[in-house]
């Protein structure tokens, strides 16, 4: 009986150190990750009335993030964001951000994310440059995006990564501009997407 | 907000500049009284374009959105309707032109539909209803301009463009409704010219009855397709200017006073797109206490007021 307490803690021990471990280990080589909807977010804000800022999420996110941490420019990102997912917790705005006003969502029903080019800013902090395709417009800009963590999903055992972008875009340059003034051309974004290995 | 968003770029810039060009026409400016203007078709798409540029600024190349092509497609129309109206003034050549533009038009329209949502049958039910609607409103349009030439036919499509203007912005999309808006500052503009000037300005006239077929066509199917337009506002939009011939066609009319067939036809045609405007004012309505002013009370929060609201207890 005691053999087996003692076996039994030092499975649990010896567990627990493997889990640790590979919490704080980063992915040894360049890994395609899946991104998880469920623990990312696309949420924007918008200046209302030179009052407030009213925030606003996209619900339906998909992709993929190809990341080796010793070699990062190798990888890329793709992501894409059903239009007819956004959501600011008001379903007749809602309705109206889908019309042809602004986003167009029948017209345009995918907003996507296409990297071309990725450097390294500072540790942990990199500059992914990509084709934004938004409104049927396609542009190319610069996501200064964080990585904010790697490690093992504690169920699935499965690598994990997450990062983070923080940018303004003009959503005049992407021929949104229905009423550019009282609803501010200068959209506010955080990307925020946590994607594992299948 | 009012005059910079709406009032300036969606009526008053595209009024001068329809009206500068429907008095652009040469035998107009040489004093001729008696021949009908030609430009009436640039008059009524310099408006459309004008507010387009004005609201939504300059379409890019190649098109991305619906109304950018629309944009395109009216200037084409337009340009079109005029070289060729100067051989063929009653403009029947015109509409031999203007068919590919339907296709066109009808591609723009239904590309994202048929890529994204909807079946092969479905595509070609569509298609096929898309299609009959838009050359009956071109059909009968230009039937109205050459029967009821003059006065009445732009009063029957200043009545048709401004109950569509209200349904769109309503019901579908403030934007389209804008740009419907511009037609009727537009047709309006051509009236004052007519009246002021006392020559025979028609906009938009035979030549313009495609470009306005297009352009109306265009937008209630963009909000049908696009945005939340009942259909009672496109069948309204499309079967009004036959709905004001049939009431022309009325016997006791034939001989009528040229006002008691203005009023006539003007009427048939407000009845036939009101129950649109209607439904779409309803739903415009029900949505208003969630979205935007209803939730607010500015009186309590006491930071200013939203554009537009009416105090509570005044309302």
């Amino acid at each position: 009986m005691i053999s087996f307490s003692k076996s039994l803690r030092a499975a649990i021990l010896g567990a627990l150190a493997v889990g640790l471990l590979a919490t704080v280990t980063a992915p040894a080589s360049a890994e395609t990750f899946q991104i998880d909807a469920v623990h990312s977010a696309v949420l924007f804000r918008v200046g209302h009335f030179n009052t407030s800022k009213v925030w606003g999420r996209f619900n339906d996110i998909s992709g993929t993030v190809v990341f080796d941490p010793a070699s990062p420019a190798a990888g890329s990102v793709k992501l894409e964001i059903k239009t007819e997912s956004v959501d600011t917790h008001s379903e007749n705005r809602d309705r109206h951000l889908k019309s042809p006003d602004f986003f167009n969502a029948v017209e345009f029903p995918v907003i996507s994310f296409e990297s071309t080019k990725i450097e390294v800013a500072s540790e942990h902090k990199y500059n992914v440059t990509g084709v934004l395709n938004l409104h049927g417009v396609k542009k190319t800009i610069t996501l200064p995006v964080e990585h904010t963590g790697s490690g093992k999903h504690p169920r699935s055992g499965k690598e994990i990564v997450g990062f983070e972008a923080r940018l303004t875009v003009k959503r005049s340059d992407f021929g949104m501009n229905f009423m550019v003034g009282p609803v501010t051309d200068e959209v506010d974004l955080i990307i925020a997407v946590e994607a594992g290995v299948n | 907000m009012l005059l910079d968003q709406i009032v300036l770029p969606g009526i008053v810039y595209p009024a001068l500049v329809a009206g500068l060009l429907a008095i652009a026409d040469p035998a107009l400016l040489q004093g001729d009284r008696r021949r009908p203007s030609r430009t009436g078709a640039l008059a009524l798409a310099g408006g459309y374009l004008t507010a387009h540029v004005g609201l939504s600024g300059w379409p890019t190349l190649p098109p991305a959105e619906t109304s950018e092509w629309l944009f395109w497609l009216v200037l084409g129309t337009a340009v079109l309707s005029t070289l060729l109206g100067l051989r063929d003034p009653d403009g029947r050549a015109v509409w031999i032109a203007w068919v590919p533009l339907v296709a066109v038009l009808l591609w723009t329209l239904t590309r994202p539909l048929v890529r994204y949502r909807w079946s092969v049958p479905q595509s070609a039910a569509w298609l096929v209803v898309i299609a009959i609607s838009v050359l009956v409103l071109g059909w009968t349009l230009h039937r109205l301009a050459r029967q009821a030439p003059a006065v009445v036919s732009p009063v029957v499509l200043l009545a048709l463009f401004t109950t569509v203007a209200a349904t769109l912005g309503l019901g579908a999309s403030a934007r389209l409704g804008q740009l419907a808006g511009a037609l009727t500052a537009s047709v309006a503009a051509g009236l004052v010219a007519r009246a002021v000037l006392r020559r025979p300005i028609e906009v938009p006239g035979r030549l313009g009855a495609p470009v306005a077929a297009l352009a109306i066509g265009g937008l209630v199917w963009s909000g049908y397709l696009y945005a939340e337009l009942p259909a009672a506002g496109v069948a309204g939009a499309c079967l009004a200017p036959a709905a004001a011939l049939g009431a022309l066609a009325l016997r006791p009319l034939a001989n009528a006073r040229p006002w008691t067939r203005v009023v006539a036809a003007t009427l048939a045609a407000t009845v036939v797109t009101l129950p649109g405007a209607i439904l779409a004012g309803q739903a415009a309505r029900a949505a208003a206490d969630e979205y935007e002013y209803g939730a607010l009370q500015p009186e309590a929060a006491g930071y200013g007021r939203c554009p537009g609201q009416v105090p509570r207890a005044a309302a």
